[in-house]
């Protein structure tokens, strides 16, 4: 019976990946049963919105060409990718399933790939062995990917299966010099750009370095052929240029003082408190060397399978010496020893001095961070020693330890493979489940934000902290995540104390004060028109802690502690319903309360208690000096000129003015966050130096002063940010770098057809 | 330097023994939360491989019996300290094994 069973699984194997192309079937499958139809899981810090609406969210991050959107802006091309594959699934819930399961089948098939190509050069004739070793590294490799982040996963996440596959690619590209290979490496690289953008950096920094470095010294030393430089560099270019649209944006934001990047590369606050204190903090509680090693440990975890993988991958050292075992064997040390972070007094002093190279900081969380590299490598390097290991046995021998490989793995993740992982309730929540069915009247909701004009931002009830939205599912569980509002409805608003930003505290004690006018102030200031409610009460009922202001502080604020609290005090303001349907509720705040996007104001204070406590909802208040200086300062102008604007994109304005009779000088407000790339122009003058200063804490204000600039009557001008350049240019050099690939296609067809006789 | 086979044993079981104490009370938490122990241990082992020209098969045993050791008592009572020193010696005699037969695949 044991030879009969040896024989049909050796036949099997040795049919060229049949096998492996069962697995990999198999695996692809297995995603679309772990949620229920019209089940989603949506949350979590990256907003995986896409996968509810993929076209609405495009749409609205294409139109943010500005610096938060060159952080992001790397997710289009995916986004439009699953806008198509929408079409033909029809839901999110196989979306996100269908998503799944190319993560499972990719990562098992390209390792097998990898392993099929390696152990070519381990053996001189073809061995049994191998089909084995690249099944079991397959699953290996499965195994260690099942660790976390499936559930509302960030979407860098795919990093798991495309660093085996861009390792195979750029593995057959060097071997082989196949331009289709490094067509197919550009065309992915194209599709998943935001695993090679900004937000994926530390994942990019992570393989790719040791990627390239393992595959030179594989040619050079274990093929001792010429490693072929100018075609990776030729490749490299291509890449560059391909991707310009979204690493120009990117480079300016990094070289921006403004931009986020900026802190995080060169701030040496940021160095030591979000670096190495983030690091030291964490250090004790996640750097632990039996996590790294004994993967996956949330399935099964105590059981005596953990120590297979890691004895085998270290036996196969015993057998003979063999060079691509000790190079793998440098790097899983090197990869273990930053996964781990916590290797002796001397090691964690030595990991502290790397977080003062400029960039470091992004491996802060090292746990997550290294762990895929050092899972990639760990299992290569277990397949080398595994088939080290059994490439001179009998077949009975390979096939019973192939067998415990895979039984110790497939029992290991068997509940992962059940979608035991989506099980998981909402961080301090009532037991309420991750997975949620989504509202129709939450998705008609929406559509009616979608049609709003763009005179204003919103605030979406009831605020969170920090920031998130809380959505009900229709029969159960409930979506904690980035607004929805702005995401798929386009509309800017202010969900979270968080997003208040400098009126964070101002707008805790006006609600704890229940004051009505100064809440309607700092909404005015922050040029709120529309306020987006929920008033479903099991969002407040089933979350009596996260993500709700009682989180974390530890003040009371009566009026919004229930839906009624709510419900009383906006009854207190001048609001107008334009839209309700079940828990939703669209409204709008009258025009008197209301600054508008771009305004001039009647009276500039020189501070924001002034502009708080005055009645009027035209004013504005500046720095002290630049107020005293340039204004009647905190009285009302004597002279007012009229400015009427059109929103052209979230980064252009146009205006028309009336400066008739005006002579004193007097202030232009644009409500969006201050950038010194936001620029005013008059059509009418060529003296464009306006003085540019902080209004209302963070909005842009210009000094407009008449006698300089010479503009009287009705003139007109532009305000728009020009950081978006780097958008035009980075959009150009991409386009001119598609063309370039595609003459080269064409070339190559040409030249291959030629050559035929 | 020539050593006779039998004297090479008996300095080796020495040291394998002295160094199998000091991680033995180490891993008893005798000398605190220092990387002491490390150092003359893994100093000793560096020594008697340069003396005694020992192999990277010895050090990869050790590595095999370290790992098993930590499995074990990672099935029984969890990633707790015992559990991670166990870690950390693996480490430090795998990359001295990495070294020995790195050594020996390109230099023998």
């Amino acid at each position: 019976m044991h030879l009969l069973l040896i024989k049909v699984l050796t036949i099997l194997l040795m049919r060229k990946h049949t096998v492996a192309i069962l697995i990999a079937a198999t695996l692809f499958v297995v995603p679309f049963f772990w949620l229920k139809p019209g089940f989603v899981d949506l949350g979590g810090d990256a907003g995986r919105l896409y996968f509810l609406d993929p076209f609405s969210v495009t749409k609205n991050l294409y139109q943010q060409q500005n610096l938060f959107g060159a952080s992001i802006f790397a997710i289009i091309p995916y986004q439009l990718f699953l806008a198509l594959l929408k079409q033909i699934v029809l839901t999110p819930t196989y979306l996100i399933s269908l998503e799944h399961g190319i993560q499972l089948s990719v990562s098992f098939y390209s390792i097998y790939l990898i392993l099929r190509s390696i152990s070519k050069g381990l053996s001189h004739k073809k061995n049994p062995v191998e089909t084995f070793t690249a099944i079991a590294g397959g699953l290996v490799y499965v195994g260690f990917i099942t660790k976390t982040g499936w559930v509302t996963s960030l979407e860098t996440f795919n990093q798991i299966f495309l660093n085996p596959l861009m390792f195979y690619l750029l593995l057959r590209y060097v071997m082989t010099s196949n331009s289709l290979y490094a067509l197919c490496i550009l065309g992915l690289t194209f599709l998943y750009s935001q695993n090679f953008g900004f937000s994926s950096m530390p994942q990019l920094m992570s393989f790719y370095p040791f990627a390239i470095v393992f595959l030179f010294l594989y040619i050079r030393v274990i093929l001792k052929k010429s490693f072929p430089w100018k075609n990776i560099v030729l490749l490299f270019m291509l890449f560059v240029g391909l991707h310009a649209f979204q690493l120009v944006p990117m480079i300016g934001s990094i070289f921006d003082s403004k931009g986020v990047g900026n802190a995080y590369i060169f701030s040496k606050t940021a160095q030591t408190s979000a670096g190495a204190e983030y690091f030291d903090a964490n250090r004790q509680t996640l750097g632990k060397l039996s996590w790294g090693l004994f993967q996956p440990l949330n399935w099964n975890g105590n059981t005596l399978f953990i120590a297979v993988i890691p004895i085998i991958t270290f036996l196969g050292f015993f057998i003979k010496r063999n060079t691509l075992l000790a190079i793998l064997g440098s790097f899983f040390v090197i990869t273990f020893y930053l996964v781990s972070a916590n290797i002796t007094i001397i090691g964690v002093r030595l990991y502290r001095l790397l977080f003062s190279i400029p960039g470091f900081l992004m491996f802060r969380s090292f746990d997550d961070k290294w762990y895929y590299v050092f899972s990639f490598f760990f299992t290569v390097l277990f397949a080398v020693s595994f088939f080290l290991l059994l490439h001179q046995r009998r077949k009975l021998v390979v096939v019973s330890v192939f067998l415990l490989v895979s039984v110790s793995v497939i029992f290991r993740i068997f509940p992962f493979l059940q979608g035991k992982h989506y099980e998981g309730d909402l961080f301090q929540s009532n037991n309420v489940p991750v997975v949620f069915d989504i509202d129709p009247d939450l998705m008609e909701s929406l559509s009616f934000v979608k049609t709003l004009p763009d005179d204003g931002n919103a605030l979406t009830l009831p605020l969170t902290l920090p920031y998130f939205q809380v959505i009900h599912g229709k029969q159960s569980g409930a979506f904690v995540g980035l607004s929805m509002v702005r995401l798929i409805g386009g509309k800017d608003d202010y969900p979270g104390f968080w997003s208040f930003g400098s009126y964070q505290e101002p707008m805790i004690q006006a609600l704890r004060d229940a004051d009505v006018h100064k809440t309607l102030q700092l909404l005015s200031l922050l040029n709120v028109r529309y306020i987006y409610r929920n008033t479903d009460q099991r969002i407040l009922d089933k979350f009596p802690r996260y993500p709700y202001y009682k989180f974390d502080m530890t003040i009371d604020i009566p009026t919004i502690n229930s839906q009624s609290t709510y419900d009383d005090y906006l009854r207190l303001f001048p609001l107008t319903t334009l839209y309700e349907k079940g828990f939703y509720r669209i409204q709008k705040l009258s025009d008197t309360v209301v600054r508008p996007t771009v305004y001039i104001p009647d009276v500039v204070y020189a501070s924001q208690s002034g502009a708080i406590e005055n009645m009027s909802f035209r004013s504005a208040y500046v720095d002290p000096t630049i107020c005293l200086e340039m204004f009647q300062c905190d009285l009302q102008q004597t002279q007012q000129s009229k400015l009427s604007f059109t929103r052209l994109s979230p980064v252009t304005y146009t205006f028309d003015l009336d400066m008739s009779g005006v002579t004193d000088p007097f202030l232009i407000i644009l409500s969006e966050d201050f950038h010194p790339s936001w620029k005013l122009k008059f059509n009418e003058t060529n003296d464009q130096t306006f003085q540019h200063v902080v209004g209302n804490g963070y909005a842009n204000a210009w000094v407009v002063d008449p006698a300089k600039t010479q503009l009287s009557g009705n003139v007109s001008g532009i305000i728009e940010l020009t950081f978006k350049r780097y958008f035009v240019i980075g959009n150009i050099i991409s386009g001119i770098t598609v063309l370039i690939s595609m003459s080269l296609i064409i070339y190559r067809i040409i030249k291959k057809y030629e050559h035929k006789p | 330097m020539n050593i006779n086979r039998k004297k090479t044993e008996y300095l080796l079981a020495i040291i394998l023994g002295v160094i199998s104490t000091f991680v033995y009370f180490d891993l008893r938490y005798a000398f605190g939360n220092y990387d002491t122990p490390f150092f003359i241990a893994c100093g000793m082992y560096v020594f008697s491989i340069v003396l005694l020209r020992l192999t990277s098969r010895l050090t990869i045993g050790i590595v095999v019996l370290l790992i098993t050791s930590m499995a074990i008592h990672y099935m029984l009572y969890g990633p707790v300290r015992l559990t991670e020193r166990l870690g950390e010696w693996f480490f430090l005699f795998l990359c001295i094994g990495i070294v020995q037969y790195s050594f020996e695949t390109f230099f023998r």
